[in-house]
């Protein structure tokens, strides 16, 4: 019982790193924003990343969520920390392709959607570490085709 | 056995409230690591027989006089009325924590916890005097020059002691003190500790005089692939009986002690460093950590310290330390405090790091034991207390067995460090708040109550410091580093630096000692750059809706 639940610097139980990964052949950008990006508002994260490509948390700079127990990362993470993203927006060639708007819960798998806890996966690498992945595949492209 | 006793049962209630029953074997277990090196010296120190300290006065005449009638010595002979004594050979009781840190800041002193004139059966990294009560300061030994005045500490001398120091512009005078402290050894039983192999054709076949230089090394993991680096401004002392040098490393770890042997030396890496801060071990509360690495040849001894050694977390402490000293310079926010203590245990669990700064704002025992208990409840005993006392350390690390990830510690040292450089800016009165928030609370509360914006503020700046040294260190932010972490989302400062070019020092300025909530912290940003006021909204916007 390592009394630390909330306290000191804590090193948590389980990190998870979060992932975005283009499983597409295109070169695509992705913007998360809030206030459904309207047009005085500056997406919270603007990325591009080219065909095949995964962003880590670094470089996406959506960086980590650390828990203490084995909790649905995902869910906690729109709960606690992207409760007021709203919008995602994917763009091929500047031309808009896809849209996610909130809010986030839990959906059939058949429906992918960056507000889908379901359409995230989340696997350990190690017993502390762990990722949380989002993907965009082609089939998210097809809008405004 | 006393001091086992004591130790077992400390470990005994770290193993209940830690690790919840699991069975911990030995309180210094070594986690083996894919690279087997050295672990002498890991645990209690254990002595054998005592021995006859040839460096004696009573032993340094007696060899004089067997040498004295050798009619080759003649010419080279020294008066007898010089072998008078250059040291004394002492031990100092201090009777508590306030004597211990006298005699440990007094820099002319290199304190021993262990007799100096003993046989050592087994190294350790740690001794307790069987005849002292485990939770009191323990005997401390070392060799003071003659005329040393001494301060008001229980002490005794127990030899009177001469040295030949070996620098006369003659060399036959020289040679003949070689010859001198040879004949000392041989008398006195200690013939083995000269290196046979090492004689040089001197007049008298005399064993070389020799500065022990060499270097000492830590593997860093969180390089690819995996390199030695050394470690940096460290304390290594040497010494056969009481003839005592030392020597700092430099950055690539390379030491040259400022005492030449013509004898086989005992080693120790003393983890105090250049920058005037110290790392104290498990056990060891009554001085640095130690790390003894045995008896070698006097030329020097170089040593690779891996993860399967208690040294390895010490010395990647150590060299974090170091380094974050250095980003501080080019970042242009100020250093820690110089003499900042950092207390490292290895326990069984998660890490954990704190920075009550306990010695800087002389927190009473008391406050610093509640808000240790909070991460680490079996410290909760007046053993532990006693004992902490003594180091009252500034910085906490404490870090599970399991791991042995250098970036970890990096991150966790800069991010403690980088809480005591806001110490430097916002002062005792600000800190004893922060810490009796975290105590009130048993953590950071939820951001509403009285002091809470006192930790947010500072937590703010931590995790942001800390990762932002890490990612200068070894590029990228870590995933331990969370935007949203907790109620003050530190990603609010991170944003500041990567989306709208804040510097770190200019989100330090910010950190003044009346900036105590969240919302102050913002009104402060904009006050200092109104240039910026849409950004520093915007990102508060999204951090703090």
């Amino acid at each position: 019982m390592l009394i630390l639940n909330s306290c000191w610097e804590k090193k948590y139980d389980y990190v998870y790193d979060i992932w975005l990964e283009n499983a597409t052949n295109d070169t695509i950008t992705v913007l998360i924003g809030m206030e459904k990006l309207n047009i005085d508002s500056s997406p919270y994260r603007t990325l591009t990343f080219n065909p095949y490509d995964t962003l880590n948390g670094n470089k996406s700079a959506l960086g980590g969520l650390k828990v203490n127990e084995e909790i649905n990362v995902v869910q906690y993470r729109f709960q606690k920390g992207w409760e007021n993203i709203d919008t995602v927006l994917v763009y091929r060639n500047d031309t808009l392709k896809c849209i996610w708007t909130a809010p986030a819960s839990s959906k059939p798998d058949s429906v992918h959607d960056f507000f889908n806890y379901n359409s995230w996966k989340t696997w350990m690498i190690d017993k502390r570490n762990g990722v949380m992945m989002f993907t965009v595949y082609p089939d998210d492209l097809k809008l405004n085709n | 056995m006393k001091q086992l006793k004591f130790m077992l049962i400390g470990v005994l209630a770290i193993i209940i409230f830690v690790t919840g029953c699991k069975k911990e074997d030995d309180p210094t277990n070594i986690q083996q690591g894919n690279v087997t090196n050295v672990q002498q010296g890991e645990g209690f120190i254990k002595l054998g027989k005592k021995l006859d300290n040839p460096y004696s006065l009573k032993n340094m005449r007696k060899a004089y006089s067997n040498l004295k009638n050798d009619s080759q010595l003649k010419s080279a002979m020294i008066d007898e009325d010089s072998i008078t004594a250059t040291h004394l050979y002492v031990r100092f009781l201090p009777k508590d924590s306030i004597e211990n840190n006298i005699l440990i800041k007094d820099t002319t002193l290199e304190l021993f916890v262990y007799p100096l004139d003993y046989e050592i059966t087994e190294t350790g990294t740690y001794y307790h005097d069987p005849a002292i009560p485990d939770d009191q300061p323990t005997w401390l030994y070392t060799a003071v020059p003659y005329g040393y005045v001494f301060p008001n500490i229980q002490y005794e001398i127990l030899d009177e002691c001469y040295i030949p120091q070996g620098n006369s512009s003659l060399k036959s005078t020289n040679e003949f003190l070689g010859v001198l402290e040879v004949e000392a050894f041989r008398i006195t039983g200690n013939e083995n500790q000269i290196e046979e192999n090492n004689l040089k054709s001197t007049k008298w076949g005399l064993p070389s005089l020799e500065r022990p230089t060499g270097r000492v090394q830590v593997i860093n993991n969180a390089r690819t692939p995996n390199v030695l680096q050394g470690i940096r401004g460290v304390k290594v002392r040497t010494h056969n009986f009481v003839k005592i040098g030392i020597g700092w490393t430099d950055n690539n770890g390379n030491y040259s002690v400022n005492e030449r042997y013509r004898t086989n030396v005992n080693y120790n890496i003393v983890f105090e460093n250049s920058d005037g801060f110290k790392i104290w071990g498990n056990w060891a509360f009554f001085s640095p950590a130690i790390y003894d690495f045995g008896w070698h040849s006097k030329n020097g001894r170089n040593i690779d310290i891996y993860t399967n050694s208690v040294a390895w977390l010490w010395s990647t402490i150590n060299n974090a330390a170091y380094d974050y000293n250095r980003k501080c310079d080019a970042l242009n926010i100020p250093r820690p405090p110089s003499d900042l203590r950092i207390w490292n245990m290895r326990v069984r669990g998660s890490w954990a790091g704190s920075a009550p700064m306990a010695r800087h704002i002389a927190l009473d025992i008391n406050s610093l034991m509640d808000f240790l208990v909070i991460a680490y409840a079996a410290v909760k005993s007046q053993g532990w207390t006693i004992a902490i006392s003594l180091c009252m350390p500034d910085v906490f690390i404490l870090h599970n067995d399991s791991e042995t990830d250098s970036r970890t510690v990096y991150e966790t040292v800069y991010h403690e460090l980088g809480h005591a450089s806001h110490y430097q800016q916002v002062g005792k009165a600000y800190w004893l708040k922060y810490i009796g928030h975290i105590v009130a609370n048993r953590g950071y509360g939820n951001g509403n109550e009285n002091w809470a914006g006192y930790a947010g503020v500072g937590e703010i700046w931590g995790n942001f410091i800390g990762a932002d040294c890490g990612r200068h260190e070894y590029g990228g932010i870590h995933s331990s580093f969370d935007y949203n972490e907790d109620w003050y989302n530190p990603g609010f400062f991170m944003d500041l630096h990567d989306i709208n070019s804040f510097t770190e020092r200019e989100l330090y300025n910010c950190l003044q000692s009346d900036i105590n909530t969240i919302n102050k912290l913002r009104d402060e940003l904009i006050r200092r750059y109104p240039a910026d006021t849409a950004a520093i909204n915007t990102q508060f916007g999204i951090y703090f809706p």
